[in-house]
C-alpha cells in the first residue's frame, strides 16, 4: 500500500471521531512516515498494521482509562471487551442517517484485504468528508431519548427492585441461620448447665442432659460454619455479580476501578 | 519477551524516555527508543502519548525541521513528579522481587 493510500483510509476510517482528535492523530502517524525517512516507507507501513487495525488502537485509546489493558509483544490487549462495543454502538447509530456511506466502508476493507486492488476505483466518487455526527442527529438521538425516558426509567426501576430483593432475601436467609445458631447454643447452654445440676439427684438423667447438649451444640458448630460461608464467599460473589452486570450495562463508569 | 508490560509501566518508560532529552523528543524517535528495552509494536504508542498528553505529564509543540514543522513531546512538571514516583515503586517492586529469586527468604 501506499503511503497516500494508507493515510486517506485512516483518515476515512477515523471520519467518526472528533475533529481536533483526527487531526492530533493524522498528524502523529504522517509526521512518524516522515521521519521513518522515504527508503524505509514500505517497511514501516508494514510494520504499522492495516489502516483498520492503527485506526482501531487510535479509538481504543480515546475511550480507555489507561489501566484496562496491557501491552504485550503482539500490541496492546485489552482485558475486556467494553469499550469496543461503545464503539460500535457510536457506529450503529450513525448509519441510521446515512446507510450508504457504511457500505462503502465495508468495501474498501474487503478490497484493502484482497490486496488493496480496486480500492482507488471505489474511493475515486467519494471524497466528501464525514465531521463526526452531524448536529441533527444529535437533536434526534436527545429527543428519542426524552421521549423514551419514561420506558427507560421504568425498566431501570424494575431492575433496581429485583437487585434489592435479591439483597433482602440474602439478608433473610442469613439473618435466620444466624437466629438458628444463636438458640442451639443457648439450648446447648442450658441442656449442659442442666446435666450437671441433675447428675447428683439421678446420674444417668444427667449425662444424658449433657450429651444432648453437647449434640446441640455440635450442630450449632456446623450452622456457624454454614453462616461463615455465607458471609465470606457468597455475599462478595452476588456483589461482584451485580456490579459486573453494572460494568456490562454503563460502560466504564460501573466498571472495574484500580 | 516473556513479561507482558503493564500500561502504568509503559508509561513510566515513555516518561523517562522523553525526560531524557531536555529539548523533548518526537513520535519515531520516542517508538525506537521504547523498542530498544521492550517488544511493542509501532503502532502502540500514540494512544499512550496521547493519554500522557491529556493527563497534563508531557506537552507538545512544532518545531521546524528540514523545511516541514515535527511534533515534539515533553515531559511538564507533573510528569517529572509522576515519573519519580513510578521510579520509586519500580525500586520496591523489583527488589522485592529479587529478594525472592536470589535470597529465597523475605
Amino acid at each position: 500500500m501506499s503511503r497516500w493510500e494508507f493515510m486517506r483510509q485512516l483518515e476515512e476510517l477515523l471520519s467518526d471521531i472528533a475533529p481536533a482528535e483526527r487531526e492530533e492523530a493524522l498528524q502523529y502517524y504522517n509526521d512518524y512516515l516522515n521521519d521513518a525517512g522515504r527508503e524505509n516507507e514500505q517497511d514501516v507501513i508494514a510494520a504499522l498494521g492495516t489502516p483498520e487495525q492503527v485506526a482501531q488502537i487510535v479509538k481504543d485509546g480515546l475511550f480507555d482509562g489507561g489501566n484496562s489493558g496491557e501491552f504485550t509483544e503482539q500490541g496492546f490487549y485489552r482485558n475486556e471487551q467494553k469499550q469496543n462495543e461503545l464503539v460500535k454502538r457510536f457506529d450503529t447509530k450513525d448509519t441510521t442517517g446515512e446507510s450508504g456511506q457504511n457500505h462503502f466502508y465495508e468495501e474498501t476493507w474487503n478490497a484493502a484485504e484482497d490486496g488493496y486492488a480496486d480500492s482507488t476505483a471505489v474511493g475515486a466518487d467519494t471524497d466528501k468528508k464525514k465531521s463526526g455526527l452531524p448536529t441533527w442527529a444529535i437533536v434526534l438521538i436527545v429527543i428519542t431519548c426524552i421521549l423514551f425516558s419514561p420506558v427507560i426509567i421504568g425498566v431501570a426501576m424494575a431492575i433496581l427492585g429485583v437487585l434489592f430483593s435479591v439483597f433482602c432475601s440474602v439478608l433473610g436467609i442469613v439473618f435466620g441461620i444466624g437466629i438458628t445458631t444463636l438458640v442451639l447454643f443457648v439450648v446447648a447452654v442450658v441442656l449442659v448447665i442442666g446435666g450437671f445440676g441433675s447428675l447428683l439427684v439421678s446420674p444417668l438423667a444427667g449425662m444424658g442432659l449433657i450429651g444432648a447438649g453437647l449434640i446441640c451444640a455440635a450442630i450449632g458448630i456446623l450452622f456457624m460454619l454454614l453462616l461463615v460461608l455465607l458471609v465470606g464467599k457468597c455475599i462478595p460473589g452476588i456483589c461482584q455479580g451485580i456490579a459486573y452486570i453494572f460494568g456490562k450495562l454503563f460502560g466504564k463508569k460501573g466498571g472495574a476501578k484500580e | 519477551m516473556v513479561f507482558n508490560t503493564g500500561a502504568a509501566l509503559l508509561d513510566a518508560i515513555v516518561l523517562a524516555v522523553v525526560s531524557r532529552e531536555p529539548e523533548g523528543a518526537y513520535g519515531y524517535k520516542i517508538t525506537q527508543d521504547v523498542r530498544q528495552v521492550i517488544e511493542l509494536s509501532e503502532s502502540t504508542l500514540y494512544p499512550v502519548l496521547r493519554r500522557l498528553q491529556k493527563d497534563e505529564c508531557l506537552e507538545v509543540y512544532d518545531k521546524e525541521c528540514a523545511g516541514r514543522n515535527r511534533r515534539y513531546y515533553k515531559a511538564t512538571e507533573k510528569g517529572r513528579i509522576q515519573l519519580n514516583l513510578y521510579e520509586g515503586e519500580w525500586r520496591k517492586y523489583s527488589a522485592k522481587i529479587n529478594s525472592i529469586f536470589e535470597g529465597g527468604m523475605m
